[in-house]
């Protein structure tokens, strides 16, 4: 075949183009420490890569979730550690007041001991974490529990000798997603969340203070109220004492739950952040550059660009009349 | 017979004539040696025989005398027409490739977001405010921050639709660049047509006219296939000139239907316009009145970079009806974003309008009118990705997004301590919000439900899956499918390239100058000038001893 000036540069200029862009890329990648910069170039690798960055970004949603709300729950375990204490307190007044030796006047004074204990009571179970309320289930921006002049008790507006275990205020609970995998499954109401798949993060106050007439308030106003009055009846007080401890009981259940509930939390956030460690490593693997291929590669094809272009050189001047005299 | 004296004289003049020719010839190779589409040009020489007038002469002279040298019939173009229809055909395709390139191209630096935060972040953004907002579900702050990254989101959106419309643009005001460039090439192509008959009639071959005609038809080719007929004519005994047609054809190479593009100095040109459904049209029109002889052809042009713009431009995808254009261009990836947009608002407004039914003893989710989220700037009933924006209800109280089913129209005042109401800022009281978060947790499953069907309407009215997954996956799904068209478009561009490059170095191998051959050729001809002259010497030297020197003896 016949080669001519023209085809000779046309076939130098295409080749030394394709050699550019090659080293431009790589540079790029250097540079960015991207592998690919855009879906075109490694969809594959894009469709996955943009997946990692999904799951990655709900993850950090969880772990701040459960982070907050770990903070309240060792907040509320202090306060049920007070309310603990209060209630040991409480007793041991009221047996000192049992014993026989003490006259009315002794009596008075432990009585309004017992009142100070009570309003404290009160204050504790009114408890407050950062601005919320802890204690009154999914209302927590209102006193949970308040009184009236007669020493009744209401819990978010219900009298809580009212309450009972079923009632709906009892099971009043805002759920949170831990990255659980939500799940609608009750048949008859589609908007019920599967406690199963969520974290339940508010508390309910009357689960500890008690329901009905053997509520902890309650029982220590009827303390107070024996210690005042005028006959005093060391066996009718020997059985609210019994009460009182029995309900107090509650406050250790309670406790208990919170304690078993902040090791899951605990356990779930060190869980979402293996798995956060775990995805950050297969982001890097998809989308990051190798830095020493990479370099080597650029490299490689320097040399090749530089090689081309002294060939040019050789490749373009001469022609036969360089050499006729 | 004798030989007449001043015969070679002829001759020698002959050749000094044909010498200073092909010289000529060699100078203006080597001066255009870089023109765009020229073809090496060579001096056709003959010999001559004696001239003789009458049947005596022949007979008399009896074969002695010599031929009376060289003289030129022409100066020639060398080129091989076959190899120009190849060419041609590879050009239409790299003509389509190379402008669907630079569409995609467009269309990437918009949607994709391998490196970039587009829709995609924004919408993860609005699911993890939505899900930290579960823990805050009382709290009016966090409601602000909840509405503003949605309000970011539609942003996002519109956005996003806007710069399609502008890539749509662009090329649209590239088609109507390009249709005035093949205009103006049909044009001067009829023009040529006229002016090369007209010098073939005279005898004159016209071989730089001949190679602009040629440039002007591969550039023609580029844009659109086209088939080149040439038909000889005679117009007399020794003359015969071509008469050049040229046809847009099926780029199948079989003419299902041929519209004629140039014939001899008739030419027709192309119009773009736009049809009642917003589909651009692609006329053709008589090039002097400028009337139409057919009113849309787009759809019987299957190769060439036009094609390239229509797809682009018209391309609907798998949204296309009957008889629309079925490639993936804009307005496919517009009515995607747009499956998304109205998908997101109808679900979001769906979920916000809930009540509960207490009658019926249990939680129940009753439709609730006009809870809208989301809805269309322009009052429209349809949303999409260029309309949609936050509804003004959400806009005037960011508490308007429901977080749980509780009933709202029983609202608890917020009271401190002592049992007295709250005042905000307006002196206004504060009701109570409750923490309670179950709408949230809802719209959180909705919106990274994995099995949800994207349904969309096609230009035959008919609804029809236009993905299966979740929201993030669909977003994430446009992208993909541009990312593998462009791929594949890029390797077909590189093979195409590649090809057209092989016949251009095919055609450069006959029809190109080498400066080497020209040189050859210079010394021959210099060489060969020399020669002539110094036998014009010899020549005169033989009559000056005739003339001069025979018949002095003894004077």
């Amino acid at each position: 075949m016949r080669i001519t000036n023209n085809s000779v540069v046309r076939n130098y200029n295409k080749t030394l183009d394709y050699n550019r862009n090659l080293l431009n890329n790589y540079s790029n990648q250097i540079i960015s420490g991207r592998k690919f910069n855009t879906m075109s170039e490694d969809t594959a690798s894009g469709v996955r890569a943009m997946q990692v960055r999904r799951n990655l970004s709900r993850i950090e949603a969880y772990i701040d979730n459960a982070k907050a709300s770990k903070s309240q729950l060792t907040s509320a375990e202090t306060t049920m550690m007070q309310i603990s204490n209060l209630t040991k307190n409480v007793s041991e007044k009221y047996i000192q007041a049992i014993n026989g030796t003490n006259g009315e006047q002794e009596r008075d004074i432990i009585a309004t001991e017992l009142e100070k204990l009570q309003e404290e009571l009160l204050t504790l179970s009114n408890a407050r974490f950062s601005d919320r309320y802890l204690f009154g289930g999914t209302n927590t921006v209102s006193a949970p529990f308040t009184t009236d002049n007669q020493g009744n008790l209401y819990y978010n507006g219900v009298d809580v000798r009212e309450l009972y275990a079923g009632h709906p205020l009892m099971e009043d609970s805002a759920y949170m997603d831990v990255g659980l995998g939500i799940l609608f499954t009750d048949p008859d109401d589609p908007t019920q969340v599967n406690p199963n798949t969520a974290y339940q993060h508010t508390m309910v106050g009357a689960q500890f203070l008690g329901t009905g007439p053997d509520n902890l308030y309650l029982v220590l106003g009827e303390m107070i109220s024996s210690l005042r009055s005028e006959t005093f009846d060391p066996d009718k007080a020997g059985s609210i004492l019994d009460r009182f401890q029995a309900a107090s009981n509650n406050v250790n259940v309670v406790m208990t739950k919170l304690g078993s509930d902040s090791q899951y939390l605990e356990f779930t956030i060190n869980r979402l952040e293996d798995e956060k460690l775990n995805l950050y490593e297969r982001q890097t693997q998809l989308e990051a550059a190798d830095p020493e291929e990479a370099i080597m590669n650029f490299k490689m094809q320097e040399y090749v660009y530089n090689a081309a272009l002294q060939m040019g050189q050789r490749l373009l001047q001469p022609t036969l009349f360089n050499f006729i005299d | 017979m004798i030989r007449p004296t001043f015969l070679s004289f002829e001759t020698a003049k002959r050749a000094l004539n044909v010498s200073q020719a092909g010289l000529d010839t060699v100078g203006h190779n080597i001066a255009n040696v870089n023109t765009k589409g020229y073809t090496r040009q060579r001096v056709d020489q003959v010999s001559i025989h004696s001239n003789y007038q009458s049947k005596y002469q022949i007979f008399g002279s009896r074969g002695q005398n010599a031929g009376q040298g060289a003289d030129i019939v022409g100066i020639s173009q060398i080129r091989d027409p076959y190899l120009d229809t190849r060419y041609r055909n590879e050009a239409a395709t790299y003509g389509e490739l190379s402008v669907k390139n630079a569409g995609f191209t467009d269309l990437e630096k918009v949607l994709d977001e391998i490196k970039t935060n587009g829709v995609v972040s924004q919408l993860q953004d609005f699911i993890n405010q939505l899900t930290k907002y579960q823990k805050e579900a009382d709290s009016a702050e966090y409601a602000t921050v909840v509405r503003n990254s949605a309000a970011q989101l539609t942003q996002v959106l519109n956005k996003t639709a806007s710069e399609l419309a502008g890539v749509s643009e662009q090329h649209l005001y590239d088609l109507k660049v390009s249709v005035l460039d093949l205009n103006s090439i049909l044009e001067r192509i009829a023009y040529l047509n006229n002016q090369i008959r007209e010098t073939n009639m005279y005898g004159n071959p016209a071989n730089e006219m001949n190679d602009e005609r040629n440039l002007l038809i591969d550039q023609l080719s580029e844009y659109l296939p086209i088939r080149v007929t040439r038909t000889p004519e005679k117009i007399s005994e020794d003359i015969t000139i071509e008469r050049v047609s040229i046809q847009l054809v099926d780029s199948s190479k079989v003419p299902i239907q041929a519209f004629d593009l140039v014939d001899n100095h008739k030419f027709n040109k192309f119009a773009v316009g736009e049809s009642e459904s917003g589909q651009l049209t692609f006329s053709l029109l008589d090039g002097i009145s400028g009337f139409p002889i057919y009113e849309d052809i787009s759809g019987n042009i299957n190769g060439g970079g036009i094609k390239g713009y229509l797809d682009i431009l018209n391309g609907k995808g798998d949204f296309a009806g009957m008889g629309e254009n079925s490639f993936k261009g804009v307005p496919y990836y517009q009515k995607a974003l747009d499956t998304f947009a109205q998908t997101f608002a109808s679900l979001m407004n769906e979920t916000n309008s809930i009540s509960v039914d207490e009658a019926k003893g249990k939680a129940y989710i009753q439709p609730y009118p006009n809870k809208n989220l989301f809805v269309a700037v322009d009052g429209s009933g349809t949303i999409t990705a260029a309309n949609i924006t936050i509804s003004e209800e959400w806009m005037a109280e960011a508490s308007f997004l429901t977080t749980t089913k509780q009933d709202p129209s029983d609202p608890k005042l917020v009271t401190d301590e002592n049992g007295n109401p709250k005042y905000d800022d307006n002196g206004n009281p504060v009701y109570v919000t409750t923490a309670n978060s179950d709408n949230l947790l809802r719209f959180i499953s909705i919106l990274t439900e994995s099995n949800r069907s994207f349904l969309a309407v096609n230009g035959d009215g008919r609804e029809f899956a236009l993905f299966k997954g979740s929201m993030e996956e669909q977003l994430t799904s446009i992208q993909s499918t541009l990312g593998l068209d462009k791929k594949l478009n890029e390797s077909l561009l590189d093979a195409s390239e590649t090809v057209i490059s092989g016949y251009s170095d095919q055609r450069d191998a006959i029809s190109a100058v080498s400066i080497d051959e020209e040189a050859i050729n210079m010394m021959t001809y210099q060489n060969y000038y020399n020669a002539a002259a110094r036998y014009m010497t010899a020549l005169d030297e033989a009559l000056n001893t005739i003339i001069n020197g025979m018949g002095v003896v003894g004077r």
